[in-house]
């Protein structure tokens, strides 16, 4: 089980795609999310990755009104802690659509990344940061 | 006085360990009233899972932070799933492992 005290404390970023499954449906990503309000990590966000969820939000397919946009972002404001983001390479990303992910996460000088996404799953790590799926981290805070 | 009084009482002794706990880990000693009921239940909690009390209600204020605060996104979360067919996790990460694909 990760140690709850702040010397231990892991610092994650978490991939928009599992914001928007914590919204949706209930199980892993909601778990996750518990899990960081229980302390078990320190959430990272960039304005960029905020961005990215507001207008993924809106648009197709979910469509999710904008009063109910606001009411999201501004949770998860309360809890992440903004870094501004410097441009980084990583010649192994398939989609230069998730640098922004990345980048994020070094300038929080992250330990983890977590997401849904195949394309970001498949480096396994970058710049000493570990990419894992949102299994991994609930598995890492509730079982070990 | 006051240390011999803390002497013949275990539970002040219990809390003047506390007190000491408290000064290193930033922690705030508080006083709340419990019906006894559940106070049995968490001392029954505690003894099971071999953790203090205070763990426990952290751990219960947590979570119900989390629930209070999450419900009304999941609650319009359920109602946008059920429009899109989304049923399952499994759903929203093939939304996602589409994007993949087609950026390839």
């Amino acid at each position: 089980m990760l140690n709850k005290s702040s010397a231990a404390k892991l610092k994650v970023v978490v991939d928009t795609s599992v914001y928007i499954a914590a919204i949706l449906t209930s199980g892993l990503s909601e778990d996750v999310l518990r899990l960081i309000y229980q302390g078990y990590a320190e959430l990272y966000c960039s304005d960029d990755i905020f961005q990215e969820l507001e207008s993924r939000l809106a648009d197709k397919p979910f469509n999710i009104e904008p009063g109910k946009v606001t009411l999201v972002l501004r949770e998860i404001k309360s809890r992440a802690r903004f870094v501004k983001t410097q441009p980084i390479k990583e010649g192994r990303l398939r989609d230069t659509g998730d640098l922004h992910i990345l980048e994020c996460a070094v300038a929080a000088n992250a330990n983890l990344i977590v997401t849904f996404d195949k394309d970001l799953l498949v480096l396994k790590e970058s710049h000493g940061i570990g990419v894992i799926h949102p299994r991994a981290f609930r598995w890492m805070a509730t079982e070990r | 006085m006051f240390i011999k009084k803390l002497i013949m009482s275990s539970n002040e002794v219990v809390i003047l360990l506390s007190l000491a706990e408290a000064r290193e880990m930033n922690v705030k000693i508080v006083s709340v009233s419990l019906p006894v009921e559940i106070n049995d239940r968490i001392e029954k909690i505690a003894a099971e899972q071999k953790r203090s009390k205070s763990q426990i209600v952290l751990e219960a204020v947590e979570k119900y932070e989390f629930d209070i605060r999450w419900a009304p996104i999941r609650e319009y979360g359920d109602r946008i799933a059920k429009k899109l067919g989304i049923t399952s996790e499994d759903d929203v990460e093939q939304i996602f492992g589409r994007k993949a694909q087609s950026s390839r």
